[in-house]
């Protein structure tokens, strides 16, 4: 990795931690601190998308690296959207936080000399994958929106037990079955990481009095703006699917668990409007989020993807 | 929409069965199954129901747009899984050869016309990097020490280290240079696959990508009248640009690496596809109006 990346990829990381401690420093929930370094945050990574954009000579969404970044950059002008419409201000730490670990995450993913292929030179190109990449990032900001009102809820002791203990255990313990030790440590201390993270943030003196419904409401709003961008990409896929195999829908893994992921987010925002189903809402949304992590991550990583017709997504 | 909470609960629940990797077989015995076909039409009554209780206002039409468009896809996916005709086909490349059937599962079904490719044209991506391979003593592998394979150590060549093409020739330290003109083939642009260096080892040119490739496509028309004169019409097939023609599409897949004598295409006639293309645009429009313009979003009470 060139020296240039690094420099611009710790930068964005080193000004949002810098706009996290200011939440500590400042109550003021439009401190120009915050504001400030989550704005350089993100001018960092949209230089980064413009280095990387140069060096591939292309629009730059061929890799998972190339993704990772494109999110990364997609954070700070839908925080900025929400609290100027809805004065959701209290959400920049979710919204910093989720752009830091996509940061980090690029660092880990970074793959050298993507060209790119006949298949991806399409005017779908772009629009599928930004559609897609945002919706990602929202939902993203949503899971750890939820994920806070989960760990704020007494109601829900055990299930917060279960997620400190039993999701990492589970994660070490598949992992080393597949004899990947290093990914066992490396994946259970990412998500002792990110409790610890969550800790942090939710000692933030902005979040600190707000309540569960809060959250659940605010996880919604930012779910509905994700949605849209999730079907866009969801129905480009398969325009563009159609146009290119002849096929608009062929039952490749990489497509099944985009459905199921967009599935289980429609079953979210028809539950949050009923009440017969609403209690249901909160487990589906974090449901829907591992299934996007599913979606991105690990059918990626699956042996089967070889043979798969997204496999230069790798 | 509680039977329609319930029917997509259902087909996530079939959907996670088929999602996970099985191989082609499983997923569709999963997918075209009558449970999961039964349950996209429950799911197709449930909204119908709704759009027909709750849409009949103009000022539902973004819950109009949203719900129907779905069932518009399970319309098209519907006609298209009992009348659709797919088939991939391999195409000789040259202005002599022209077919008139394309190959199916059970049978040749015949076309009414003649299709064909005239010419093929490649572009490829510069070559980047020329990888050294080295002669050298190996260990053997566990496995095959378990098997009994005799000795402990195989002779094979292992990479040691890549050049940068844009740094011209290459120099080894004992002096000997190779020259980038040498690893081409004689009077052509092409590179060899592989360039022995002697008493150093093996160099081999990267693999160049494709960047781009076309094919001109011929359709032959037939005259109505006996003695009509055929009619030739040649079009630019790409990747991402099917030739339609008489209800059918014809798409490039791939092509012969090797020598470039033929070409991989899919052809197909799917009446339902349009049902499918209509009710994608509609499900993007329904679902961005509906979500964007929801009161919670304005910064209002959740209506629910």
């Amino acid at each position: 990795m060139s020296l240039k990346l690094i420099l611009l990829i710790s930068a964005t990381i080193i000004f949002d931690c810098i706009a996290l401690t200011g939440f500590y420093v400042s109550d003021d929930k439009k401190s120009k601190l915050v504001n400030g370094s989550f704005l350089l945050a993100w001018i960092s990574s949209i230089v980064l998308f413009v280095v990387n954009w140069i060096d591939a000579g292309e629009p730059p969404m061929g890799n998972m690296y190339h993704v990772a970044v494109v999110v990364s950059a997609s954070f700070y002008p839908f925080w900025l959207l929400l609290a100027k419409r809805n004065g959701q201000y209290k959400l920049a730490p979710f919204f910093i936080v989720a752009q830091v670990i996509f940061a980090i995450g690029s660092f880990f993913m970074w793959k050298d000399g993507w060209v790119r292929p006949p298949v991806l030179r399409s005017h779908y190109f772009i629009p599928h994958v930004t559609s897609y990449m945002i919706s990602y990032a929202l939902a993203t900001v949503s899971f750890f929106i939820i994920f806070s009102a989960v760990l704020r809820s007494n109601l829900d002791k055990h299930l917060r037990i279960g997620i400190h203990l039993v999701t990492p255990t589970m994660l070490f313990l598949v992992s080393m079955a597949y004899k990947h030790s290093t990914t066992a440590i490396v994946a259970t201390s990412a998500i002792y990481t990110l409790f610890l993270i969550f800790a942090f943030v939710m000692r933030l003196p902005s979040l600190r009095l707000a309540s569960v419904s809060q959250f659940d409401e605010s996880a919604y709003r930012v779910t509905l703006l994700a949605y849209p961008f999730l079907t866009i990409g969801l129905c480009l896929g398969a325009l563009w699917a159609e146009e290119s195999w002849g096929q608009y829908w062929s039952w490749d893994l990489k497509e099944t668990w985009a459905l199921i992921t967009w599935l289980f987010y429609a079953i979210y925002l028809h539950c949050r409007r009923t009440l017969f189903f609403r209690k249901c809402s909160r487990p589906v949304l974090i449901i829907a989020y591992l299934a996007l992590i599913v979606t991105y991550l690990a059918v990626n990583l699956m042996p089967s993807m070889a043979s798969s017709m997204h496999s230069y997504t790798k | 929409m509680i039977v329609g909470i319930f029917s997509m609960f259902v087909l996530v629940l079939y959907t996670l069965s088929g999602g996970v990797p099985t191989g082609k077989e499983g997923l569709t015995t999963v997918f075209y199954s009558p449970a999961f076909i039964i349950s996209c039409f429950v799911m197709c009554a449930s909204i119908a129901y709704e759009c027909w209780i709750r849409g009949r206002s103009w000022k539902r039409v973004s819950f109009l747009l949203s719900h129907f468009s779905i069932v518009i896809i399970c319309i098209g996916c519907f006609i298209g899984m009992f009348t659709s005709k797919k088939a991939n086909m391999m195409m000789y490349i040259g202005p002599d050869f022209y077919y008139e059937q394309v190959p199916f599962e059970k049978h040749d079904e015949r076309l009414n016309f003649g299709i064909g490719a005239t010419a093929f044209h490649l572009e490829k991506y510069p070559m980047k990097t020329i990888d050294l391979f080295v002669l050298k003593e190996i260990p053997t592998p566990e496995n095959m020490q378990r098997m009994g394979h005799p000795g402990r150590t195989v002779k094979d060549y292992v990479f040691e280290k890549s050049f940068d093409v844009a740094d011209g020739d290459i120099e080894f330290e004992n002096g000997t240079v190779v020259k980038l003109a040498d690893l081409k083939v004689e009077g052509t642009d092409e590179w060899v696959a592989q360039y022995p260096v002697e008493g150093i080892g093996v160099l081999q040119p990267t693999a160049q990508m494709d960047k781009f490739y076309e094919v001109d496509f011929k359709i032959i028309t037939k005259g109505e009248e006996e003695d009509a004169e055929d009619e030739t019409e040649i079009v630019r097939m790409e990747v991402n640009k099917p030739v339609s023609h008489d209800g059918w599409k014809f798409y490039l897949l791939d092509y012969d690496k090797r020598d470039h004598r033929y070409i991989w295409i899919s052809a197909r006639k799917d009446p339902g596809a349009i049902f499918v293309i209509v009710g994608c645009w509609l499900l993007m429009i329904g679902v961005s109006l509906i979500c964007f313009s929801a009161p919670t979003l304005k910064g209002g009470k959740d209506e629910s």
